[in-house]
């Protein structure tokens, strides 16, 4: 019989035969409590507001309703569209790539799917099969943005940004700063219904761009990578959104990990670090996966052309997971 | 661990085996024959050591004699074997019956009441400690060294088992340890029902039971302490066998294999006992700074004295770390309650009963030793109070039940306990004669060297080559020393009225932030190290200033005192606490382990200490960690197989060169069930370090004691000039266990 070392050592010490010694791994069945969860780190504006700040927002809320009922109805919504803001802190994470999935394949019942890029990269149109010379909303043709719209592939429409130079896109990024609400009332133009989907592509990090949809998000979608640095990214994200998390109905904010690399431990065990992080909830997770990025070069839809690849499979995951919380969404109004 | 040499199988000379074949020949002659030889031998040998011990010798011939007898006591010291340890016996027994019977019959005879009753008090000490002497020799010449027993047949016969884990006032976290080794003991599942035996009835202590499913049992009161508490517990379960660890001593996995074998070979057997092996360094060993270089206090007890009595089948119990068999235990009545030191007591009455006990010489379970000078000297104080309780209540001597053997070997380790009177009188016997000028010794100072000086050098020599392995010289009167004013008042009492006082709880397990000097502790010390000092003064002013007849006088007198100073200010050296940062101790431990780093870099390497929230080890050349670091560390029993390992994610805290340091997340029940198996629970980690310190030689030994009586100074020197300034800042471990040894039933 083979003994561990410590036994064989003892009976060695011993001068002794090992002999008969039985070793008998014994399992108890033990209740486990839940070991004391770490302190959640600190939101930087988690303080509780007093109740005559909340009583002021809500007044101003109305007021502000009440003018907006006073102009001309620049935008009537049958039912408010779902907004989804696809957005991170860092840049190369894949971001415009997972907006574009998410407008190919997600679908609510009864409804349409837009895909609008407020990124100057301009990059969504071509993942969901467009191209560079599509018209965008950063043209200022003037009118409203029906005419812009194109169709993609699985039947979602795209708004794009459209090519730019740079005098043009400050003069549209000072339109943004100057209004806030500028995304609500061209959204509103639009004719969009309740069962209608809405995806915000967005460019890395503060910018109008992210004010403007984070103003009308009801879904946030953070977008970060299994890596060191995306620690960090995220405490920057939720300094971001912070503000907009005091709101009376904020938007929900969850993070999607995308392009993991599993045969790194660090990348799984950074994987396991960011699952246990808390404050976001975790959307879902995403593997890297090259017939992703391929396919974008190929002028494909990934999900229709190689839908069994583990980083498709992975997306569409991502999106019955979105779907349900848009749902969650569609009844807390 | 690998490279640990491997013990020196015991020698047996070629006179030993030659008697061994002679005496399986004996025993075969018919019983009239072997008794006539016997009875013949022992009255001739008697006759013959009469004859030497008592024949008047002038002044050379009794010189010339001694020096023959201590130079072949040399030459035989030398030689391996039990037979030569006999012999020097024999030559150390001659050697001091010589020296008792001159002092008794030429000595005393002492003019005025001064010299008479220092003289008497001092003939008094030298005959307990001649006594002590020969029941020593009796107990210790020839250790049984029994070997373990495994177990035959199938796990689904093997005997029930109840554990036993008295607890009253330890925390929680020491208990854990033993309740989760306890569990990772190698017996059937079945037959092993383990139960913590809560006195203290915490809450905490329930719940944890609860969780990992062992028997939680409480009884609503506190009578007779643990004795009362584990008879309590006897009569609520029904196992065959009853293990009992205290609550600090934390079993090994192979502890009930090894120890059950012989109650199944040998149906009497009441009770099997093994060594309460220390992890951590008592008070000794951490303010002297000797862990592990010399043997430290217990390891002549279990080392040697305990494989002594085994011989004679008068092993005592002592509280922990054993096996006993339920039917015996419940015949005499459970465990006894009339003396505070009930487990040494219950192995009297269950020798009485006509049961055995054995001993096994092998560590299979570790704890923690008492941290502080002054709870160990509470502790040692219970003991001494118990065995003079023992000795007045139940004399091993007196009474029905026991054989010869026994009854020298229970009445020697009572006899033990009172060294206080006897210590105290050596320290300061000469001081009669250098201060007070009394004569307490009729004789020249000559004629005293030439049979007083045979005596001490026989003893030293033997019971060095007794001892050797398990205590240093010298070293015994350092311990006697330091506890010696603290018990002779209990004892005493003890003798006098056995049922006074009641029953004072060790606790162990605290945290010294930092370093001082136990001042009311060391003043016993200090006022004999002024005494002493007192006396040398007069003595070498009586050498340059006196009577030139009485130099040599002065001289051993003097001499004495020199010896009594070094001794004192070694105890002194003691009450200089040093700091203990933990509050639980690491265990010094190289268990392979395997590191690796987020990185995916995996490398092997072996600890060099382990605890409850950390390891520590040592990387190989080339690798570094940084604090802050994650990790995950893997230890596993069989490095190559494999298999039963486990897995734990640390962060690293300290990180020096090669040596690093990790603390453990947040561990859950099963992974800390799983830290004990792998590091607590091996059974080879305490076995590995028993008995392997230096051996002893005297005059090393002399000089290692003298370089700490030195430092011990140099302590008391510093604590001195520092003192006014630290008189207002509290101590923090008060030395309040001695004052309430009276209360707490």
């Amino acid at each position: 019989m083979h003994h561990s070392d410590d036994i064989a050592n003892l009976f060695n010490r011993l001068g002794a035969h090992v002999g008969d010694y039985q070793e008998i791994e014994s399992v108890f069945e033990y209740h486990e409590e839940p070991l004391p969860p770490t302190p959640a780190p600190a939101r930087s504006t988690t303080t509780r507001q007093p109740l005559s700040r909340l009583l002021q927002e809500i007044e101003q809320q109305r007021q502000r309703l009440e003018a907006a009922s006073d102009a001309p109805q620049a935008f009537a919504p049958m039912g408010k569209a779902r907004v989804v803001a696809v957005v991170s802190a860092q840049g190369g994470v894949g971001k415009s790539t997972l907006a574009g999935v998410l407008a190919n394949a997600l679908k609510r019942p009864g409804g349409r799917t837009l895909a609008l890029d407020l990124s100057p990269q301009n990059a969504l149109c071509l993942h969901v099969g467009g191209t560079p010379q599509w018209p965008g909303i950063a043209q200022n043709t003037g009118g409203t943005g029906r005419e812009l719209l194109r169709e993609g592939y699985g039947g979602s429409h795209c708004l794009a940004y459209g090519v730019v130079n740079d005098v043009q896109r400050v003069a549209f990024e000072q339109r943004l700063a100057n209004d806030p609400l500028w995304l609500a009332g061209y959204l509103g133009a639009l004719d969009l219904n309740a069962h209608d989907t809405v995806i915000i592509d967005t460019p890395p990090g503060a910018s109008v761009y992210l004010s403007q949809a984070l103003e009308v998000a009801d879904v946030v979608v953070v977008v970060t990578t299994a890596e060191a640095a995306s620690y960090a990214s995220l405490d920057q994200m939720d300094r971001l959104l912070a503000p907009y998390q005091q709101r009376p109905a904020p938007a929900h904010c969850t993070f999607v990990i995308n392009q993991l690399d599993t045969s790194r431990q660090f990348s799984l065990d950074m994987c396991a670090v960011l699952k246990n992080r808390t404050g976001m909830p975790l959307l879902g997770v995403v593997r890297q996966d090259h017939f992703l990025s391929e396919s974008l070069a190929y002028d494909r839809d990934p999900l229709a052309h190689t839908p069994n690849t583990r980083g498709c499979q992975d997306a569409l995951d991502l999106i019955e997971s979105l779907c349900e919380l848009l749902v969650q969404a569609t009844r807390e109004l | 661990m690998t490279d640990a040499p491997h013990p020196k199988p015991s020698f047996k000379g070629r006179a030993e085996l030659r008697l061994n074949g002679w005496l399986s020949r004996f025993r075969q002659w018919r019983g009239m024959a072997r008794w006539t030889l016997i009875l013949g031998t022992t009255a001739i040998a008697a006759l013959l050591l009469v004859s030497i011990v008592s024949a008047p010798l002038d002044l050379y011939t009794q010189c010339l004699f001694a020096a023959l007898c201590f130079l072949s006591a040399l030459l035989l010291k030398r030689l391996p074997g039990r037979l030569p340890v006999l012999a020097l016996i024999v030559l150390s027994l001659v050697a001091s019956l010589r020296y008792a019977y001159w002092r008794l019959a030429d000595t005393l005879g002492f003019d005025g009441w001064l010299d008479s009753v220092f003289g008497y008090g001092l003939m008094a000490a030298e005959l307990y400690a001649l006594v002590v002497l020969l029941f020593g020799y009796v107990q210790t010449a020839w250790p049984l060294r029994r070997q373990p027993v495994l177990l035959a047949g199938e796990p689904s016969e093997w005997p029930t088992v109840d554990v036993f884990i008295p607890t009253y006032n330890e925390a929680l976290n020491i208990v854990k340890l033993s309740i989760f080794a306890a569990q990772a003991m190698d017996w059937p599942k079945d037959k092993l029902r383990i139960h913590v035996l809560d006195d203290g009835r915490r809450d905490e202590f329930k719940r944890l039971c609860h969780s990992i499913g062992v028997n939680y049992i409480t009884r609503d009161n506190n009578d007779h302490a643990k004795a009362g508490n584990l008879n309590e517990a006897l009569k609520a379960t029904d196992g065959e066998y009853i293990a009992m660890f205290d609550a600090d001593h934390v079993p090994t996995r192979s502890f009930l294999q090894i120890g059950m074998g012989w109650f199944l070979k040998d149906p009497k057997l009441a009770m099997l006992q093994t060594p309460h092996f220390f992890f951590s360094p008592d008070p000794f060993e951490k303010n002297l700074n000797t862990f592990r270089a010399v043997p430290n206090e217990g390891e002549l007890f279990y080392g040697l004295v305990q494989d002594g009595n085994d011989l004679w089948n008068a092993t005592f119990f002592c509280g922990s770390c054993a096996i006993l068999r339920r039917k015996p235990l419940e015949e005499i009545g459970g465990v006894a309650v009339e003396t505070v030191t009930e487990d040494a007591h219950t192995a009297l009455k269950l020798n009485r009963a006509g049961y055995n006990t054995a001993y096994l010489a092998i560590p299979q379970a570790a704890g923690l030793a008492t941290e502080s000078l002054s709870r160990h000297i509470s502790q040692r104080i219970r003991w001494a109070r118990g065995m003079a309780q023992i000795f007045r209540v139940d004399n091993p001597l007196l009474g029905k039940g026991l054989k010869l053997g026994q009854r020298v070997c229970y009445a020697n380790a009572m006899l033990h306990f009172f060294y206080g009177l006897p210590r105290l009188v050596f320290l300061t016997a000469p001081l009669a004669y250098l201060i007070f000028g009394a004569q307490i010794f009729h004789a020249s100072a000559l004629m005293i060297t030439a049979y007083a000086l045979p005596h001490l050098f026989h003893s030293n020599l033997t019971n060095s080559r007794i001892q050797g392995r398990f205590r240093h010289s010298f070293w015994n009167e350092v311990y006697e020393t330091v506890l010696a004013w603290y018990i002779m008042p209990p004892v005493l009492m003890a003798l006098v009225k056995p049922t006074f006082g009641g029953f004072n709880v060790t606790d162990k397990g605290g945290i010294i932030a930092r370093e001082y000097f136990d001042w009311k502790l060391a003043r016993p010390y200090i006022v004999l190290l002024v005494l002493n000092l007192i006396g040398l003064g007069f003595g070498i002013h009586q050498l340059i200033w006196g009577a030139p007849n009485t130099a040599i006088t002065v001289l051993i007198n003097g001499t004495w005192t020199l010896y009594n100073l070094i001794i004192i200010s070694a105890a002194v050296a003691v009450a200089s606490e040093s700091r203990q940062v933990r509050s639980e101790p690491r265990v010094r431990a190289e268990l392979p382990v395997k590191v690796r780093w987020a990185n995916g870099h995996e490398v092997i390497c072996t600890t060099q200490d382990f605890s409850q929230h950390g390891l520590g080890f040592k990387l190989p050349a080339g690798t570094t960690a940084h604090a802050g670091e994650r990790v995950r560390v893997t230890l596993s029993r069989n490095a190559a197989a494999r298999i039963s390992h486990a897995e734990f994610d640390t962060t690293v805290v300290f990180s020096k060169g090669q040596y690093v340091g990790v603390r453990f997340d947040p561990l859950t029940l099963r992974q800390q069930s799983e830290l004990v198996r792998m590091t607590f629970s091996r059974a080879d980690t305490w076995a590995a370090s028993w008995g392997s310190g230096k051996v002893d030689t005297p005059l090393s030994a002399l000089r290692e004691v003298s370089a700490i009586g030195l430092l011990g100074m140099v302590a008391l020197l510093k604590a001195l000039i520092s003192r006014p300034s630290d008189t207002s800042t509290a101590r923090v471990a008060p030395s309040l266990a001695l004052d309430s040894n009276l209360d707490k039933s």
